[in-house]
């Protein structure tokens, strides 16, 4: 078991730093220009230009650059930046190029937001979704079954902004019948924390249950159709207790290595939802420094958001042991 | 002043800003959003003897917080390095320098503000001396020296560790192009100025600067105590002189200030110290933003966001409409253009462009608004003192174009089919729509036309070569004035010692016009407007370089429980010091 871990952690690391070094290179192989961006339109003389790109050593070879920045992640470095040096300690993801604050910083203050919205969310995903997703199953081929799948398909199809969009508009700002979206730390004032977050929550919470369900009512169709079930069903065992002991185990397999996959992606990507609703996390610090070029914040958010699939990938092959006794971790 | 100030207070496209007429108090009871027209007599005078402290705001209440809620975020709050709009609003908050722009009934005039006068020019026109106020203080309760004001421009000049500020202390200043700062040159002596006493300033010059007074009013001339400069942290907490002073600073977050107690209002005119607190909100989204201001409910009522007003809201903001209380528009210090390389289109073609060129179609399909725009007539905005109204080469910044008078303009002189090239951004959305438009426009007036779709970083760099294999569009496009007077206008953009830094619009190398320039420059500042204005129609009328297209407007779109908004149209955005909220 420890010799798997150790593995997959070997594993997860070469992820994640192959993921740095492709980021790396498509950064430079794209049309973005960190020095420009920061001068302006047009405004800029050709030395300022160079003046700025010298600065951020982006004057140095590809591979230095490459070799200096994964060094500081290990050992951490100093940054020269103009006349001034900087300690930048380990794990040293650089200086943003737009607002010169250390980029472990910036994602330390981001990734509470995220993980703020996403708990909230994955909370209703498993109170909504998964339950609906049994009843529907144990309610096969019924008009109920119908009305949750017609549903849960209808709210599917619409993009996810459109309904985002709206709930924002006449819900929090024409009418503030639910609080404005606003990021506050649950250690300053968790009432506020929570009503922040609640229309983030309440969207995108319902909006996801509806994949939930599907994949739970799918996966549960599957496990009561199975020939143990039709066995412990003719041992005369309870239907609530087939359901729940033998189908219910079998059935969360699937749906838990979806549920920590979909979670670890969210980190780098609840993009719509943190513009939308004003909570300024990790997809809309991405977005952003795309937009302007900001090469140390879009590696810093790629190494984050990578790094958080490889352990839910490790996190949900570890718990499929735990629920489902027949996968064995070794 | 450069395009890039205005790009950088919205992401969303042309910046529009807004001066006020009328008395901003009525403005909340009358419903009418106030207007200036893009011309009218001079907005900026100087106005030497002003002494605090600032003329009453009738009505005004103290306390509460005002917000500010915007799409952008300052690069830096650092005084040496700031050459930005929205950051010149913010340290106008904070720090007080030598003069001071203040906005009384609806115009902007320089004021005296750490110094007595507006400076006192020697007879050889080489030196600027300005007397400090007495017993003015820091934040700390620390004397404001003159030494203080030395040093920061001293640092100014530090540009490789404190980029991105402007260039004129350099070009003016004596030892200004040798002298690196006091990181690098330490040990060395700066010569451009110096403090004989705790309260008298000198400024030697390299050449004469008529508009110095107004230089004078850039933050680089904030006092800053050598002892407290701790260099590129220094943004994060400039020690301040003004009615606020930092309280938190989130950078590209937000930013709180708090009121200054060691601001002395009775020595300042021009500010106020209303609000307890102001919160600076950077990088809103702005629609969001806008609609929760004109809703007014909770904080929104109390907030003021400076963006160009949706086109999704303009009905309700424009006179008669439902919100129109809530919005100040006016003029801003910036002009757009469509530059033409005189070396390369003949000036019977130019004129032909020019008769042919669709502004109704190019300003419909970037989406303007009514909000965001005047038209142009001139290379100068219109409220430059000393600015006469004029329209020549009918160049009346509207209409849709006459392709068929410009047809035969070219073929009268011999031109038909002549080839227009220009580059444009193919990723974003208002070049590529405005690209459209043009071809269409040219082609139909007997026109070829070659258009070179790019990247807009890359786009960016060729735009401001000098010797493209383009005859369109290169160099700015657009100029906002770092000061209301033509020298801040006609030299960086239209004379030929420009041509070669990507920064002159038109390529022209015209004598009269160089030596235009040189006469005009040295006069003094009272006399140059009328002659900058006579330049400015002399340059369109005979050369025609470029097409004014529009000078830019600015909305200041604010909740129900925000008062005394004023535009600044030599900031083109509104101005802070005044504004006082309901609690």
């Amino acid at each position: 078991m420890l010799f798997y871990l150790f593995r997959r952690i070997a594993l997860a690391l070469s992820v994640v730093t192959a993921t740095m070094i492709m980021g790396f290179f498509l950064f430079f192989a794209g049309p973005g220009d960190p020095a420009l961006n920061l001068c302006g339109d047009n405004k800029c003389s050709a030395q300022r230009v160079s003046d700025i790109r010298k600065s951020f050593h982006l004057d140095e070879p590809v591979l230095r650059q490459l070799g200096d920045y994964a060094l500081g992640i290990v050992k951490g470095r100093e940054i020269t930046s103009g006349g001034f040096t900087r300690p930048c300690p380990a794990p040293c993801l650089g200086y943003s190029f737009k607002t010169d604050q250390p980029v472990t910083g910036i994602l330390l203050t981001k990734v509470p937001v995220t993980l703020s919205i996403l708990v909230g969310v994955f909370i209703l995903y498993a109170l909504i979704g998964l339950p609906t997703g049994v009843y529907a199953a144990n309610r096969r081929g019924t008009s109920v079954d119908r009305l949750i799948v017609g549903t849960t398909q209808t709210i599917g199809s619409i993009p996810y902004f459109i309904p985002a969009l709206l709930f924002s508009l006449y819900f929090t700002i024409i009418h503030t019948w639910v609080p404005r979206g606003q990021y506050t730390s649950i250690l300053d004032n968790p009432v506020k924390w929570a009503s922040g977050l609640l229309a983030a929550w309440i969207v995108l919470g319902i909006y996801g249950s509806t994949g939930y369900t599907r994949y739970a009512r799918a996966s549960m169709v599957e496990a009561l159709a199975q020939d143990y079930v039709r066995t412990a069903q003719s041992k005369g065992i309870s239907h609530r207790r087939v359901l729940f002991k033998h189908g219910l185990r079998a059935a969360l397999s699937p749906v838990l290595t979806i549920f920590g996959l979909d979670l670890g992606a969210s980190f780098g990507g609840a993009v719509f939802t943190e513009t939308i609703f004003d909570l300024h996390g990790v997809g809309f610090t991405a977005v952003n420094a795309l937009s302007t070029s900001d090469l140390p914040v879009i590696l810093g958010c790629l190494i984050f958001a990578a790094a958080m699939i490889v352990m839910m990938n490790i996190v949900v092959d570890f718990a499929y042991g735990l629920v489902d006794p027949r996968v064995k971790i070794a | 002043m450069r395009w890039t100030k205005v790009v950088a207070l919205s992401a969303v496209g042309a910046l529009s800003l807004a001066a006020c007429g009328g008395s901003p108090a009525d403005n909340a009871k009358s419903g009418k959003t106030t207007d200036s027209s893009g011309g009218g007599p001079a907005s900026s005078a100087f106005l030497p003897d002003a002494v605090g402290p600032a003329p009453a705001v009738s009505g005004s209440k103290t306390g509460g917080t005002l917000t500010i809620a915007y799409a952008s975020a300052p690069q830096t709050l650092d005084p040496s390095a700031n050459y930005y709009q929205d950051t010149n609003v913010i340290l106008k908050l904070t720090n007080r320098t030598l003069t001071v722009f203040s906005v009384r009934d609806g115009k902007s005039v320089l004021v005296p503000d750490l110094a007595t006068d507006l400076g006192k020019l020697s007879a050889d026109k080489l030196t600027w001396t300005f007397k400090l106020k007495p017993g003015l203080k820091y934040e700390d309760g620390t004397l404001i020296k003159a030494a203080d004001i030395v040093y920061a421009v001293e640092r100014s000049l530090a540009h490789e560790e404190l980029p991105g500020g402007p260039a004129y202390q350099d070009e003016f200043l004596k030892d200004g192009t040798t002298y690196k700062g006091p990181y690098k040159d330490a040990a060395k002596t700066f010569g451009g100025a110096e403090a004989p006493d705790d309260s008298t300033v000198v400024f030697h010059m390299a050449k004469p600067m008529q508009s110095f007074p107004y230089f004078a009013s850039f933050s680089q001339f904030s006092p800053i105590p050598k002892a407290k400069d701790n260099k590129d942290q220094y943004t994060n907490h400039p020690l301040a002189s003004g009615p606020y002073m930092f309280k938190s600073y989130n950078k590209g977050e937000n930013l709180t200030l708090v009121k200054n107690p060691n601001w002395d209002a009775k020595s300042d005119p021009a500010r106020h110290q209303f609000p307890d607190t102001i919160l600076f909100n950077f990088a809103k989204d702005p629609i969001p933003s806008q609609t929760a201001i004109l809703a007014s409910n909770g904080a929104d009522a109390s907030t003021l966001n400076w963006d160009p007003v949706d086109a999704s809201l303009v009905q309700q903001v424009m006179p008669g409409g439902a919100k129109a209380s809530q919005l100040v528009t006016g003029a801003s210090p910036c002009v757009e253009y469509f530059s033409m390389d005189t070396r390369k289109i003949p000036l019977e073609v130019r004129k032909a462009i020019a008769v042919a060129f669709p502004y109704d179609q190019i300003r419909k399909a970037i989406g303007a608004t009514p909000l965001s725009y005047k038209p142009a007539t001139s290379i100068s905005a219109a409220q430059v003192p000393g600015m006469t109204p004029f329209v020549v080469n009918g160049l009346t910044g509207q209409g849709k174009g006459d392709p068929v008078k410009a047809k035969a303009m070219l073929a009268a002189a011999g031109k038909a089919d002549f080839e227009l090239s220009w580059y444009y951004s193919t990723d974003r959305p208002s070049s590529a729509a405005s690209n459209e438009v043009r071809k269409q426009a040219f082609t139909a007036a007997g026109f070829k036309v070659k258009a070179i779709g790019g990247l807009r970083a890359d786009i960016r760099k060729r735009v401001a070569e000098p010797n493209a294999p383009v005859n369109m569009l290169q160099g700015p496009a657009g100029w906002c004035y770092d000061w209301p007077n033509g020298d801040s206008i006609i030299p960086p953009i239209m004379g030929s010692a420009v041509l070669a830094t990507g920064q002159s619009v038109g390529f022209l190398t015209d004598k009269k016009v160089d030596s235009e320039i040189a006469r005009i420059s040295a006069l003094d500042v009272a006399k140059q407007g009328p002659e900058w204005s006579t330049l400015d129609k002399y340059i369109l009328e005979t050369l025609l370089p470029t097409i004014p297209f529009s000078y830019d407007q600015s909305n200041a779109l604010f909740g129900n429980k925000v008062h005394n908004v004023v535009n600044d149209p030599n900031i083109g955005l509104a101005d802070i010091t005044g504004i006082w909220v309901d609690q």
